[in-house]
């Protein structure tokens, strides 16, 4: 039974989603018969389930959410603003009885009376329907003069035949304006030249047509080919002519050929409806692939395990400033101390759910996987009796399935990456109620919209992504966005916005956090830093650096501490957090139109692409997302410092000079006294500064699997993790961030570091 | 007086929280055939390969509802003697009409017992061994 109720709480989960998404959809004027529908059936849904556990306080409230659902069913009354906000607030009840059925947090009784009573009320718009229903029971639905019809039993009959059904799912048809998508596409001969396969283009355009659920058909027009005898093996002759399901976009089929656009001809045309087939097409007859009647997949929502007792690196002083919430949340550096447990409101206890490590997965995902792993044994099986070969011809093809082997492998990880991918909308959604409650605190009224909900990452960045958001929202609530009557002062419409996005970007995914408030004060800002002393007062900074002071820690401007975030140490915390996810914040603000926060995150954490490189005898791995170039440094370019170290004018930009085995202290050897020809990577870290490292030798760039040393050992400076490599050897992944830092806190004691005008 | 294991059951709602327990109870009761569909088009589809005397369905489901599936396979006459029993809640009773017009066996209110579901079974096939 156990399970059965874990499945419930699973849906239950899904089925708020579905409400969520519903009534932001009836929030933003959307009345839709259907939405309606969907907002209504995910209550019932929650009612019904909760009826057969027994789950009397879930029951009680959804009965009364589902009576006034009902009424805007049934068109009793319009759903107004105040109509949605009421259901909006119902929401959060109801999705806290579900947390407290689970488990969780109980819920302030006052709380559900008070959303209770203003449903109720909003049921009696229109004519008392609330009382009557409320008193039946369901076995009075069942009118009392209905009596059970019998039948007559018959075993089945040996020669069941099937049974064909006539049912119009008139929805289900496609849309009369939806065409299939026709696409042409020749390969120019540099498409081979450059190591590239027409076979990866119709590969991505089958791959687009699944996610859609349909299918690609495909014919080649061979009639350019010549006679064998004249074949240039390396030259193309053929054309392709692909039809398209009619839900795959023009633009994605556009993003297919992206990197061959130069390399081939493709043109992309929707057929109109009436269109027929060119006559001209060799092959088989193309026609608009059959729509596959597939729903959209079920939403995909998952709960895992909050992070254990937190632990925070900060010393105490800064620790008890930490805003709780947050600050308890997020996953700190390893460290001794403790943070107690976070005493707090209802609701943010609440928020906290008790989760399950379970995740559902689109079952075409798992078939890809399972297709790639059937032919992973197959190229084994090659590899094997090749081995035992010992002919060139042997060890010629030997080779060549080692690297099909690659490039499965590769495909392997692929696919296993997008069973571990999940859309950032659960993440999203919940961001809906840290606006409105904030919002609540603060009397601001703020609209949140959402983009680009169904991006999808690894599902451990989703997990983590909620805690920085939420403060990040916070944050954008409490000070991004001006009060009312400043914002009507400034003439800017009353009502402000924020604007939360995801997209994916070369291979990073892009998350911004937009508000149309006043932008940062950057003299404030400076004035404030100088006053902390977190900046000399004769520093001189760029407007980027200024707005990147607000993530120093121990930095806030904010003139009252605000109980909703402000206590200055969050931002801080946000930013370790998204660092320790392997990701970059940028911030660009304008001031009087807003400020704009940029996450940009790695798409895995398991995984990352990096560059093998020799210092002091030891092979290490730096993330090629960190490196900006590497080259062979002249003499000429470095200058010494009093101090010993050196920094590096780079085109004119200044930055220090890291001999990386003594930094790492893997070797004794002093610097060598000229670093001429010196090999140096420069690196970046997420704020943007920059520092040059020496090391011997550059080996290789290659992938590799990140493996933590913290949980098996212990943090180390600058080495955030460790691998092993295809030798079978460990090595070091750098911290490329703690040792720009370092190298920065180093020089950092003399006045302007950031714009030296030591190049000059 | 059929055998329950003789049987053969289609379970048809989109939770499947409830299918799951409607399925445990129905196995609890000695019945050996038990399917599961989320909805009213997945139904047909199963009822259209396989053998069935028996379809127990929710009313609200996406897609395909509980009335729209009682009625297709009331009006196809391979599968109008199937038995169809609707799972009720106290939100459908403007449905129960209609379905009583389309020819339901009979209904099971939710929350129910096994001995309830048993009952319910038992006017429609008679003493379930």
């Amino acid at each position: 039974m156990d399970d059965i109720l874990q499945i419930f709480f699973q849906e239950c989960d899904e089925q708020l989603q579905e409400l969520e998404r519903g009534l932001s959809a009836l929030s933003d004027g959307e009345s839709e018969h259907e939405t309606v529908n969907a907002v209504f059936r995910a209550v019932h849904s929650i009612k019904g389930g909760a009826a057969s556990f027994g789950l009397d306080n879930l029951v009680r409230f959804s009965h009364v959410f589902e009576n006034s659902l009902d009424g805007l069913r049934s068109g009793r009354f319009a759903p107004t603003h105040d109509v949605v906000k009421t259901f909006l607030k119902a929401m959060d009840v109801l999705s806290d009885l579900v947390n407290e059925a689970r488990g969780g947090a109980a819920v302030d009784p006052t709380r559900v009376a008070e959303s209770h009573a203003e449903l109720a009320a909003i049921n009696s718009i229109g004519g008392d329907h609330g009382g009557a229903a409320s008193a039946a029971t369901t076995e009075d639905v069942i009118p009392a003069d209905f009596s059970p019809v019998p039948i007559d039993f018959e075993p089945v009959a040996a020669d069941f035949e099937p049974i064909p059904f006539d049912f119009d799912f008139g929805e289900e048809k496609p849309a009369p304006a939806a065409a299939a998508l026709r696409v042409t596409f020749h390969p120019h001969d540099t498409l081979y030249e450059r190591g590239d396969d027409a076979r990866n283009i119709l590969i991505g355009l089958a791959d687009i047509a699944r996610e859609c659920g349909g299918e690609i058909q495909t014919s080649c027009d061979r009639s350019a080919l010549p006679p064998l005898a004249d074949l240039v093996p390396d030259k193309s002759y053929v054309t392709w002519h692909i039809v398209l399901p009619p839900e795959v976009s023009e633009e994605s089929a556009n993003a297919v050929f992206d990197w061959v656009s130069e390399d081939c001809d493709f043109s992309i045309v929707r057929e109109s409806a009436e269109d027929e087939v060119p006559a001209e097409q060799d092959g088989e007859q193309a026609e608009p692939a059959e729509t596959e009647a597939a729903a959209a997949p079920p939403p995909e929502e998952e709960r895992t395990a909050e992070p254990p007792a937190p632990e925070s690196a900060l010393p105490p002083a800064i620790e008890a400033l930490l805003p709780m919430p947050v600050a308890a949340a997020l996953d700190l550096h390893a460290g001794s101390a403790t943070t107690p447990p976070p005493a707090t409101g209802a609701a943010q206890a609440a928020a906290r759910k008790p989760e399950q490590a379970s995740i559902r997965v689109d079952l075409h995902r798992i078939d890809d996987l399972m297709d790639l792993v059937g032919e992973l044994v197959i190229a084994q099986a090659a590899i094997e009796s090749l081995s035992r070969r010992t002919d060139a011809a042997g060890q010629h093809e030997l080779v060549q399935s080692i690297s099909s082997m690659q490039s499965l492998t590769r495909d392997i990880q692929d696919a296993v990456m997008a069973v571990r991918a999940q859309p950032v909308r659960a993440v999203f959604q919940r961001m809906q109620r840290v606006v409105r409650e904030a919002c609540s605190m603060t009397g601001k009224d703020i609209v949140l919209t959402l983009e680009g909900e169904d991006t999808e990452v690894d599902r451990t960045l989703v997990e983590k992504l909620t805690d920085p958001l939420t403060h990040m929202l916070r944050n954008a609530v409490d000070h991004g966005i001006e009060s009312t009557e400043a914002r009507i002062a400034a003439g800017k419409p009353a009502e402000g916005h924020i604007v939360l996005s995801a997209e994916h970007r070369s291979g990073r995914i892009l998350i911004t956090i937009k508000d149309d408030g006043a932008g940062i004060n950057r003299q404030r800002v400076f004035e404030t830093a100088v006053k902390r002393g977190i900046i000399p007062p004769n520093a001189v900074l760029s407007d980027d650096e200024i707005n990147n002071l607000i993530f120093m820690p121990g930095f806030s401007t904010a003139a009252t501490v605000s109980n909703l975030s402000g206590r200055g140490v969050g931002m801080d915390v946000v930013k370790q957090a998204i660092q320790s996810l392997g990701g970059r914040i940028t911030i660009s603000s304008t001031p009087g139109k807003g400020t704009t926060f940029g996450f940009s995150l790695p798409l895995t954490l398991a995984i990352l692409d990096g560059m093998l490189i020799a210092a002091g005898g030891s092979t290490m791995v730096i993330p090629i997302s960190s490196i900006i170039e590497t080259m062979i440094v002249k003499q000429s370019d470095i200058y010494a410092l009093p101090d010993g170290s050196n920094v590096i004018s780079i085109r004119g930009d200044c930055m220090p000079l890291i001999p990386l085995a003594t930094a790492l202290k893997l070797s004794d050897a002093p610097p060598r006294d000229s670093l001429d020809a010196s090999i140096i990577l420069v690196v970046e870290n997420e704020s943007g500064a920059r520092a040059a490292l020496i090391v011997d030798e550059i080996r290789d760039q290659t992938q590799v699997v990140i493996k933590s040393i913290e949980s098996n050992y212990r943090q180390i400076f600058g080495v955030s993790a460790a691998t092993i490599l295809g030798d079978g050897s460990v090595s070091l992944i750098l911290d490329v961030s703690a040792l720009v830092a370092s190298a920065i806190g180093h020089i950092d004691s003399k006045p302007s570091n950031t714009r030296p005008e030591l190049a000059a | 007086m059929p055998a329950a294991s003789q049987i053969r059951v289609l379970i048809v709602d989109d939770q499947s929280s409830i299918r799951q327990i409607l399925a445990n109870s129905l196995l609890q009761l000695g019945f050996a055939h038990v399917a599961q569909r989320k909805d009213g088009k997945e139904a047909i589809e199963y009822l259209g390969q396989n053998p069935t005397h028996l379809v127990i369905s929710d009313f609200n489901m996406p897609v395909m509802d509980g009335l729209e599936l009682l009625r297709a396979v009331r009006g196809n006459p391979k599968t109008q003697k199937v038995a169809f029993i609707i799972l009720t809640g106290e939100a459908s009773r403007d449905l129960v009409q209609e379905a009583v017009k389309a020819g339901v066996n009979n209904f099971l209110a939710k929350p129910y017992t096994v001995a309830k579901l048993r009952e319910v079974l038992e006017k429609v096939f008679g003493p379930i061994t």
